[in-house]
C-alpha cells in the first residue's frame, strides 16, 4: 500500500505541476484565507489566527447517510481521530491530537451555534457484559449543518474553559437566506450493509464438537455413549472433538428437542452448512429530510425535519430516530437582534448487541461448535420461540449450559433504549455604537435517557448488564432512567476599532455560567421474573434490590478577556486570560486562571515573497495554558447500601475520594505554517504542537493492602506531541474536468513523563486473559500488559524442556509489556474527480502502528474454531493425530539442555499432543501470541454523484436535483488482525487496544437522492 | 463603556456565592457520608465467608489444590494458573478491602459516637465489646493472609492518607502481634455490655420475652470469648514448628481459657435464599455451570475405607463414587458431582468449627501433651467430623476402629484424618497439609510451569503489587525467599 500513495505523489509532482499554470485558476483567495468561525461564535479572518483551524465542507458530512453523523469526519481532518463502534446506535470516539488526559476525558468539545452541545458517550459495564450507549452528538441532523471548523489546540478555545483543552468543532447551522420564495430542500436515501466476512471467524471443517478425549463412548472416546452409540458432548462450546466422518451417525442436540426436524435420530457427523455467519441480516436503512428557509433584511427562519429508520445486521435490532430543528433570528431594531434556535430529537434503538466477554460474539469466536447449523438453531427458536440451545446440558436435560440459542437470545433478551432531547440557544445582541457589541445568551441542552433489558425466563443465568440486581439472574428486567442537563449563560462586550489605518485593536470581556446536572435512576428485578412475559421491576421473584439513585451538579463561573491586536494586516498577537471557579474542586483550590497568547504573520505579504508562486503563506505560534477541575462529588467518602443481608449492609467506598484535590493544568505549545502557492492549487498546513497535562486527576490504583482499590489524585504529567499535515492539490482543472487532491496526516503520540512518587504504573482496564492495558511511567501511553515469551540471550523462545509443561512456552508473568496501543500515524487521501456534472470521489484512510490483544484470537484458537489449527504437521500427519498416530506439534524455540544456572539452549524437539485443547490459543501461548498490529488501509469511502443540469429543470418547479451513490468501507485493503476490523473493540474512551467478542463490520452502499424546490 | 465594565464585573461578582453553598452543590442528597457500625460488620462478615468458602477459580481454589475437587473442563486453576485470573489481587481485595477496611470504619463510627442519655452508662463497655469483636475477625482475617503470603502489609495497612505504599511486615512479627490482640480483645469483653445487635451475623442471639437484649448480650458476649480462644488456639498451631515455645505457651492459654466445646459454639455464617445464597450455590447454581467434580485423590481415598462421608461429600455417578484425575479433562457427565451440601442455598459457610478446634486439640496434645491424651482427642476429632455431616458416633467408632491413632507417627494420623475432615474448610486444610506434611500430594498433571512441578505451598503476591507498591514488594519478595508458588512460609518447616 504504501507504494500506491507515493506514486500518487509521483503524479503530482511530475505531471500536474506542468498544467498548473496553463489552466485558468478560477478558486477565490476567499475560500482559502476567508472567514472562519472561532470560539464563542466569534468570526475571524483565517489569516489573523495563530493556532491551527481546519474546515469541513458541509456536504463532506451529509454525504453519506448515517444516524451518526460523527463518523462521517473520519479523514477529514489532519490530527482528528474518529473510531466508530460498530454497533446500533453505537460511540465514536472523537479525539484529535491523541490522548492529553490518562484516564479522563479526551473527547472534543462540540459548540453548535456558540453553544456548547453534550457529547457523552457512556457505556455500561457489568461483569461480562457491556452496552454502548452511543455518543450524543449524533443528534445532531447533519443537513443543518452549513459548516464545521475545527479548533485542533488548547489556545483556540481557552475562552470555552477546560473543556475545550481536547480541542472544540464549532458547527454552523443552515440559516434562512434573504430571497423572495420559500427554499425548500428535499433528501432522500437508502442504506445497504451487509457483513464484510474478512471480519468474521472462518471455521475449520475438519473436526466437530468437544474438547478432546474422555467422554468414555468405547469405540471413540471423543462421544459419550447414548444406548451404545455415540453422542456429541453437547455441553461442550469448542471444535476440538471427534474427527467429521459423513458416514458416523452420532446423537446430536437436534435429537432430542421435541419438535426438531432431526427428533430422535442420530445425524450424520459433518460440519454444518451454515456457520454463524448466516446469522447476520441485509442491513436496509432510510433517512428521510426536509428544510424550509426564508428570509429578508430583517428577519430569517429555517425548519428542518429528518427522520431515519432501518435495521441492522443483528436479527430484530433497529434504530428510529425523528428530528425537528428551527432557527430564527429577527432584527428588532437596527441594532438589536434577537436570535434562537432549537432542536428536538427522539432516537430509539431496539437490539444493541452487549459488548464484553459473555457477548454473543464470544460465543462464534471463542466458544463454537463447528457441527451447529445456524439454520437449525433458527427454526428451533421459531418452533416454538424457546431457549432450543445447540449446548444442552444432556438429552434429558436440554436447558443451555454456556450459551443460549443466538435467536432466542436477540428476539427475547433485548435492549431497548430511547433518548429525548431539547437543545436550543437564545440570544440578544446589540450595537451600542458601531465599535462596541453586546450579547447575552441563555442556552440549554438537555436529554432523558431510558434504556432497559429483558431477560426471558428459560434464559441461561447471567449478570443483567444494567441495573442494581445482584448475581446472576435466571431471568428478569432492569432499567435506568438518566437525565443529563447543561446549562449557559453568557454576557460577552466587544470593542472593535481601528487605532491607526495600520492597526486594529478587538477587546473582549465576558463571563460565562456553566451549570451541569445529572441524575441516574437504576432498578430491577431480583431473582428472576415471577410471572413469565412480563416486563416490570415489580414483577419481581425475590425482593428487588433497592434503586441505585445518583444525583450530581457542578457549577462553574467563569470570567474571561481576550485582546487582538493587527498591524498592517499582516502582524497578529493575540492574548486571553480567563478564571474559573469550579464547585467540584475543594474551596482552598477552587480557583484557577489560565492565559493564552498567539501570533501569527501574513509572510505572503513580505515585499521579496510577493508576485512569487506563493499567493499566500502565514506562519504562526501559539501558548495557552488551560485548567481542568474534575467530576462532581470526588471529595469525600462515602459508604454504599448493597444488597440487604437480612439487616441494612454498607460499605466504604473502594475509591478513597480526596479532599485536597487541586485543579489539573494543559500546557499548550503549538506552530505551524500555511502556504498556498499557485493560486491555491497547492495548498499545505504544516503543524506541530506539544501537550503537557500535569496534576491529572484521576483514579489512582493502590495497593489494595491500603483497603482501598484506588484514590482520586493528582497525579503526574503526561505529553502529548506530533506533527499535522494537510496537504491540498488540484493538479488538473480544466473547463469540464477537475482533480483535486486532499491528503491529512498525522502522528500524534503520547508519553507519561510523570507519576505521583513510588507510582510506577497506572492500570487503566484490566480484561479476561490476564491483560491490562495501562499508563506507564517513561513509557508511550497505552502499554498493553499480558504474559510474555521467555527469550535466551540470543532472542529465541524459551520453551519448557521437562515437568507436566515439556514442550510448552515458558511465560513471564502477566506484567510484561506487550503491546500499546497508541498508533505511529494517522494519514488519509482523498480523490475528487468532477466531469461537468459528475463527480467522484474517493477516500482511503490509513492507520499505521499500534497493536491490539485479541482474546478472541486468545480462546478461539485454543477450542479450534479456526483453520490455523488443523494443518499437516511436519511428519506428514494431521497435527490432530495422537502422538501415537504421528500427530502433534514441535513448537519452534529452544530448550534448556542444561541447568538452571549454567543453561545450555538448544533447538526444541519435544513434541506435544494436539489431540486435545492443549496446543494452540492460550493452552500453549503466552498473551503476547495474540498481539497484532493494528495497522490498516482501508477504502473509506467511494462517492459517486450526479447533478442534473439546469436546463432540463428550467420547465419545472425543480430548481436543482442530485443523485448520489456512495459505497462505505467497501474494502479494507490491508489488515493483520485475523476475522476482525482492526477498528472494532471497546466502545469510545481511553482504553483501547483489546478486542473481545467484536461484531463484524459492515460494508455499505447507499443512494442518495437530494432535491432543492 | 465604563457601564458595560461595570455590568460585567458585577456579574462576575454575583457569581462568587456563598462557599458553603459551593460544597453543598458538590455533594450528593443521595449519597451517605456516614452509617451504621454494624451495617460494616454485616458486609464484612459476608465478605470474610465468602472468600474462605467460594470455589470460584477467581478467588479461591483451594478445593482445587488440596485435590478435593477437579475442573471439569477449564483445567488452568486445577494446574496452578493462578497468574492469569491474578487470583491474588482478589484474594487482597476480599480481605483487606472488602473485610478489614470496612472493620476499621465500623471501629471508627464506633470511637467516634456520641451515646445518648439512656446509652450513656452501658456505652463504654459495649463500645469495648463491639471493638473487641471487630478485632477478632480482623485477626482471623491477617492470619489468612499471613498463611497464604508470609510476609504481607499488617502494621501500615489499611490507611490510604497515612500510608499511601504499606511496608511489608514479617509473618513471625504478624504472629506475635495477632495473639497479643487476640488476648487483649478476650479481656476486654464484659457480659455486662451490648453487642452489636442483629446486624451481626456469627453469634447473633435474638431477644425474647424470658431473655432481653442484655441476657442475649451476655450470651452473645461468652460465644465471641469461646471464639477467641479458639482462634488463640488456632494462632497457636499455625507457628507450631517455627516457634514452638510460644505456640505452646499462647495454647496453653487459649485451653485455659475455654475453646470450643461442641458443634453448637461454631463461626458459622448462615446464608439466606436469593440474593443471599451460599458462595457454593452461587457458583455451583446460580452461575448455570458444571465446573467442577470430586478430585480422585480424595474419592480413591474414601472408597478405600468405605468412608460413610462419602454420601455427603459427593454424589453418585452411575452407581458409583469417581472423582477426576487432578489436572486432567474430567466430563461433569462422567464423574461424581460434589454433594448435595453444595447445591444448597442456606449451607452455611464455616468460619471456625468444633471439628477443626478438635483437631487443634488433637495435635496441641500429640506435640506438647497439653488438654488430654492424644488418641482421645483425635478419636473426638474424627467423631466431631463424623457428626459434622450427619453420620453417627457409631459410624465413627467403626470408621476409627480401622483408622486408630498412631502415636508413632501422629503427623500422618492427624494429617490425613484433618484432610478428610477440612473438606469444605479448604483454605485451612491447606494449612493442616503444610504443617503436617499429610497427606503426600502429587501435583497436578499438566502443571504450569511456574509450579516447577510441585503442589503450591503459597500463593504469589498479587501482580498490582509490582506497580503500586514495587519497593516493598521486592522487598518482601527477598526477604521470604522469592515471590514463588514453591517458596514456603515461614512457619512451614518441612
Amino acid at each position: 500500500m504504501k507504494k500506491l500513495t507515493t506514486s500518487v505523489l509521483a503524479v503530482v509532482l511530475t505531471s500536474s505541476f506542468a498544467l498548473v499554470n496553463a489552466q485558468t485558476d478560477t478558486t477565490k483567495t476567499q475560500d482559502i484565507e476567508g472567514v472562519v468561525v472561532t470560539a464563542l461564535g466569534i468570526k475571524r479572518e483565517r489569516k489573523s489566527l495563530g493556532y491551527a483551524t481546519q474546515s469541513i465542507k458541509s456536504e463532506d458530512v451529509t454525504r453519506t447517510p448515517t444516524a451518526n453523523f460523527s463518523s462521517n469526519l473520519s479523514g477529514k481532518v489532519a490530527g482528528l481521530n474518529i473510531k466508530s463502534s460498530g454497533n446500533i446506535g453505537g460511540s465514536v470516539d472523537i479525539t484529535l491530537r491523541g490522548y492529553r488526559s490518562m484516564a479522563g476525558n479526551n473527547q472534543v468539545l462540540f459548540i453548535v451555534d456558540g453553544a456548547p452541545m453534550i457529547n457523552s458517550s457512556s457505556s455500561i459495564t457489568s461483569s461480562g457484559l457491556a452496552v454502548d450507549t452511543g455518543n450524543t452528538i449524533s443528534d445532531i441532523n447533519p443537513e443543518d449543518i452549513a459548516e464545521i471548523n475545527v479548533l485542533k489546540g488548547a489556545a483556540a478555545t481557552a475562552l470555552y474553559g477546560s473543556r475545550a483543552a481536547n480541542g472544540a468543532i464549532i458547527i454552523t447551522t443552515k440559516k434562512g437566506k434573504a430571497s423572495q420564495k420559500l427554499d425548500i430542500d428535499f433528501s432522500s436515501s437508502i442504506s445497504y450493509s451487509a457483513i464484510n466476512k474478512e471480519t468474521f471467524p472462518t471455521y475449520q471443517s475438519e473436526y466437530g464438537q468437544g474438547y478432546g478425549r474422555g467422554y468414555g463412548y468405547a469405540p471413540n472416546d471423543f462421544f459419550e455413549a447414548y444406548n451404545g452409540q455415540p453422542l456429541a458432548p453437547m455441553y461442550e462450546d469448542a471444535s476440538y472433538g471427534a474427527a467429521y466422518n459423513p458416514n458416523l451417525m452420532v446423537w446430536q442436540y437436534t435429537a432430542f428437542i421435541p419438535g426438531s426436524k432431526d427428533f430422535g435420530k442420530a445425524t450424520p457427523w459433518v460440519k454444518a452448512a451454515h456457520d454463524p455467519s448466516y446469522l447476520f441480516e441485509k442491513a436496509f436503512s432510510y433517512n428521510n429530510s426536509i428544510s424550509v428557509s426564508k428570509g429578508n433584511e430583517v428577519s430569517s427562519f429555517r425548519l428542518s425535519y429528518q427522520n431515519v429508520q432501518g435495521n441492522d445486521i443483528l436479527p430484530n435490532s433497529r434504530l428510529d430516530k425523528n428530528s425537528v430543528t428551527g432557527n430564527a433570528s429577527y432584527k428588532i431594531a437596527d441594532n438589536l437582534t434577537a436570535s434562537l434556535y432549537g432542536t428536538y430529537v427522539v432516537q430509539g434503538t431496539t437490539g444493541k448487541n452487549p459488548t464484553g466477554y459473555h457477548g454473543m460474539m464470544g460465543n462464534f469466536r471463542q466458544w463454537w461448535a463447528t457441527n451447529v447449523d445456524m439454520y437449525d438453531q433458527r427454526d428451533l427458536y421459531f418452533l416454538n420461540r424457546r431457549n432450543n440451545s445447540w449446548n444442552i446440558k444432556s438429552p434429558t436435560e436440554t436447558a443451555p449450559l454456556y450459551w443460549d440459542n443466538p435467536y432466542f437470545r436477540l428476539y427475547e433478551n433485548y435492549i431497548t433504549d430511547q433518548r429525548q432531547r431539547f437543545a436550543g440557544n437564545f440570544s440578544l445582541s446589540y450595537d451600542v455604537t458601531s465599535k462596541i457589541n453586546l450579547l447575552g445568551r441563555v442556552s440549554h441542552d438537555g436529554y432523558t435517557y431510558m434504556i432497559d433489558e429483558r431477560r426471558a425466563v428459560g434464559s441461561l443465568p447471567d449478570a443483567m448488564s444494567i441495573g442494581p440486581a445482584t448475581g446472576n439472574q435466571p431471568s428478569g428486567y432492569a432499567l435506568v432512567n438518566q437525565k443529563r442537563n447543561e446549562e449557559n449563560y453568557d454576557f460577552i462586550g466587544t470593542y472593535k476599532d481601528n487605532i491607526s489605518d495600520n492597526i486594529n485593536f478587538t477587546a473582549l470581556l465576558g463571563t460565562n455560567i456553566n451549570v451541569q446536572r445529572f441524575n441516574s435512576n437504576s432498578q430491577g428485578t431480583q431473582g428472576g421474573l415471577f410471572i413469565p412475559g412480563i416486563y416490570t421491576v415489580t414483577n419481581s421473584a425475590a425482593a428487588p434490590n433497592a434503586p441505585i439513585v445518583r444525583e450530581t451538579e457542578k457549577r462553574i463561573y467563569g470570567i474571561f478577556g481576550q485582546a487582538s491586536l493587527g498591524f498592517f494586516d499582516t502582524y497578529f498577537v493575540e492574548g486571553s486570560i480567563r478564571r474559573d471557579v469550579s464547585t467540584a474542586l475543594p474551596v482552598q483550590n477552587n480557583t484557577y486562571w489560565y492565559p493564552s497568547v498567539s501570533l501569527s504573520a501574513v509572510i505572503s505579504n513580505w515585499d521579496f515573497l510577493k508576485d512569487s508562486a506563493l499567493n499566500f503563506g502565514k506562519i504562526r505560534a501559539s501558548y495557552a495554558v488551560v485548567g481542568n477541575d474534575t467530576d462532581p462529588n470526588q471529595l469525600l467518602n462515602t459508604y454504599a447500601p448493597t444488597t440487604t443481608f437480612g439487616t441494612p449492609t454498607y460499605l466504604y467506598n473502594t475509591t478513597a475520594k480526596n479532599p485536597d484535590l487541586k485543579p489539573e493544568m494543559t500546557k499548550a505549545l503549538e506552530a505551524g505554517i500555511n502556504l498556498q502557492f499557485f493560486r491555491n492549487r497547492v495548498g499545505l498546513d504544516f503543524g506541530w504542537f506539544r501537550n503537557d497535562t500535569s496534576d491529572q486527576i484521576l483514579a489512582l490504583p493502590v495497593t489494595y493492602s491500603s483497603g482501598n482499590v484506588a484514590k482520586f489524585q493528582n497525579v503526574g504529567n503526561m505529553r502529548s506531541e506530533g506533527f499535522e499535515v494537510a496537504l491540498n492539490l488540484v493538479p488538473i482543472k480544466a473547463t469540464d474536468f477537475t482533480w483535486g487532491l486532499d491528503l491529512n496526516w498525522s502522528n500524534p503520540r503520547s508519553k507519561v513523563t510523570e507519576l505521583a512518587s513510588g507510582v510506577e504504573n497506572i492500570t487503566l482496564g484490566s480484561f479476561q486473559g490476564g491483560v491490562t492495558i495501562n499508563a506507564s511511567l517513561n513509557d508511550p501511553y497505552g502499554t498493553i500488559k499480558g504474559s510474555n515469551f521467555v527469550y535466551d540471550s540470543n532472542g529465541n523462545k524459551v520453551l519448557a524442556a521437562s515437568g507436566s509443561a515439556a514442550g510448552k512456552y515458558l511465560t513471564t508473568n502477566t506484567n510484561s509489556v506487550i503491546g500499546n496501543m497508541q498508533a505511529d500515524w494517522f494519514g488519509s487521501v482523498t480523490n475528487r474527480l468532477s466531469y461537468k456534472n459528475l463527480a467522484l470521489s474517493f477516500q482511503v484512510d490509513v492507520r499505521q502502528g499500534g497493536e491490539l490483544f485479541s482474546l478472541d484470537q486468545y480462546y478461539g484458537m485454543s477450542t479450534g474454531l479456526y483453520p490455523e489449527t488443523v494443518f499437516t504437521n511436519d511428519l506428514g500427519n494431521p497435527v490432530r493425530n495422537s502422538l501415537s498416530n504421528g500427530g502433534g506439534i514441535i513448537l519452534p524455540g529452544v530448550i534448556n539442555t542444561g541447568t538452571a544456572a549454567n543453561p545450555v539452549y538448544t533447538q526444541n524437539n519435544i513434541r506435544i499432543d494436539a489431540e486435545s485443547f492443549n496446543a494452540f490459543g492460550y493452552q500453549a501461548y503466552p498473551a503476547a501470541q495474540f498481539i497484532y498490529d493494528a495497522s490498516y488501509v482501508k477504502l473509506r469511502e467511494v462517492a459517486l454523484s450526479y447533478s442534473l443540469p439546469k436546463r432540463f429543470l428550467q420547465s419545472t418547479f425543480v430548481q436543482g436535483a442530485s443523485f448520489s451513490l456512495i459505497g462505505n468501507n467497501l474494502w479494507i485493503i490491508s489488515k493483520h488482525v485475523p476475522y476482525a476490523d482492526p477498528e472494532s473493540g471497546l466502545s469510545a474512551g481511553n482504553v483501547q487496544g483489546y478486542q473481545t467478542s467484536v461484531l463484524p463490520t459492515t460494508r455499505t452502499v447507499s443512494f442518495n437522492v437530494r432535491l432543492n424546490f | 463603556m465604563k457601564k458595560i465594565l461595570a455590568s460585567i464585573l458585577l456579574v462576575s461578582l454575583l457569581q462568587s456565592c456563598g462557599r458553603e453553598s459551593m460544597s453543598e452543590i458538590n455533594t450528593d442528597p443521595n449519597s451517605y457520608y456516614t452509617t451504621v457500625p454494624s451495617t460494616l460488620v454485616t458486609y464484612a462478615e459476608k465478605q470474610l465467608t465468602d472468600y474462605v468458602t467460594t470455589p470460584n477459580v477467581n478467588v479461591n481454589n483451594f478445593r482445587l489444590t488440596m485435590q478435593y475437587w477437579q475442573e471439569t473442563t477449564y483445567l488452568d486453576e486445577s494446574r496452578y494458573d493462578f497468574s492469569t485470573r491474578n487470583v491474588s489481587n482478589n484474594v487482597w481485595l476480599y480481605l483487606y478491602v472488602r473485610t478489614i477496611k470496612n472493620l476499621d470504619q465500623a471501629k471508627k463510627l464506633i470511637n467516634d459516637y456520641q451515646p445518648t442519655a439512656s446509652e450513656a452508662a452501658t456505652w463504654p463497655k459495649t463500645m469495648k465489646n463491639q471493638l473487641a469483636i471487630i478485632d477478632l475477625l480482623q485477626v482471623y482475617s491477617y492470619q489468612i493472609l499471613v498463611d497464604t503470603y508470609g510476609d504481607v502489609p499488617y502494621t501500615e495497612a489499611g490507611d490510604i492518607d497515612a500510608h499511601p505504599l504499606p511496608k511489608y511486615d514479617s509473618g513471625k512479627d504478624i504472629y506475635a502481634s495477632l495473639i497479643a490482640r487476640t488476648k487483649q480483645s478476650l479481656a476486654n469483653f464484659d457480659s455486662t455490655g451490648l453487642t452489636f445487635g442483629s446486624g451481626e451475623k456469627i453469634y447473633y442471639v435474638a431477644p425474647t420475652s424470658s431473655c432481653g437484649p442484655a441476657c442475649a448480650a451476655a450470651q452473645e458476649v461468652s460465644k465471641w470469648k469461646k471464639f477467641g480462644n479458639s482462634l488463640l488456639l488456632k494462632l497457636a498451631m499455625g507457628i507450631a514448628d517455627s516457634d514452638p515455645a510460644l505456640a505452646q505457651a499462647t495454647a496453653q492459654a487459649a485451653i485455659s481459657g475455654g475453646v470450643y466445646t461442641s458443634a453448637s459454639d461454631s463461626a458459622l455464617f448462615q446464608y439466606l435464599t436469593s440474593p443471599n445464597y451460599s458462595q457454593l450455590y452461587t457458583n455451583l447454581v446460580a452461575s448455570n455451570r458444571n465446573d467442577f467434580v470430586a478430585g480422585k485423590t480424595i474419592v480413591d481415598k474414601m472408597n478405600a475405607s468405605a468412608d460413610p462421608r462419602r454420601t455427603a461429600y459427593f454424589q453418585l455417578r452411575n452407581g458409583a463414587y469417581v472423582g477426576g484425575a487432578i489436572g486432567v479433562n474430567s466430563p461433569f457427565g462422567s464423574y461424581s458431582a460434589p454433594g448435595a451440601f453444595a447445591y444448597a442455598q442456606t449451607t452455611p459457610g464455616i468460619l471456625l468449627n468444633y471439628t477443626e478446634v478438635a483437631f487443634y486439640l488433637a495435635e496441641a496434645s500429640a506435640r506438647w501433651g497439653i488438654g488430654g491424651a492424644p488418641a482421645t482427642n483425635y478419636a473426638n476429632a474424627v467423631t466431631a467430623s463424623f457428626l459434622q455431616w450427619g453420620k453417627t458416633a457409631a459410624d465413627a467408632t467403626a470408621y476409627l476402629a480401622t483408622h486408630p491413632y498412631d502415636a508413632t507417627n501422629w503427623k500422618k494420623s492427624i494429617g490425613e484424618e484433618a484432610w478428610i475432615a477440612m473438606y469444605d474448610q479448604p483454605t485451612q486444610s491447606f494449612n493442616f497439609w503444610r504443617r503436617l506434611d499429610f497427606p503426600v500430594l502429587q501435583p497436578a498433571a499438566n502443571a504450569v510451569s511456574e509450579a516447577n512441578n510441585k503442589v503450591p505451598v503459597r500463593l504469589k503476591y498479587p501482580v498490582t503489587e509490582q506497580s503500586t507498591n514495587p519497593t516493598n514488594y521486592g522487598a518482601a519478595s527477598t526477604a521470604i525467599g522469592g515471590d514463588e508458588l514453591f517458596t514456603k512460609i515461614f512457619w512451614d518447616k518441612n
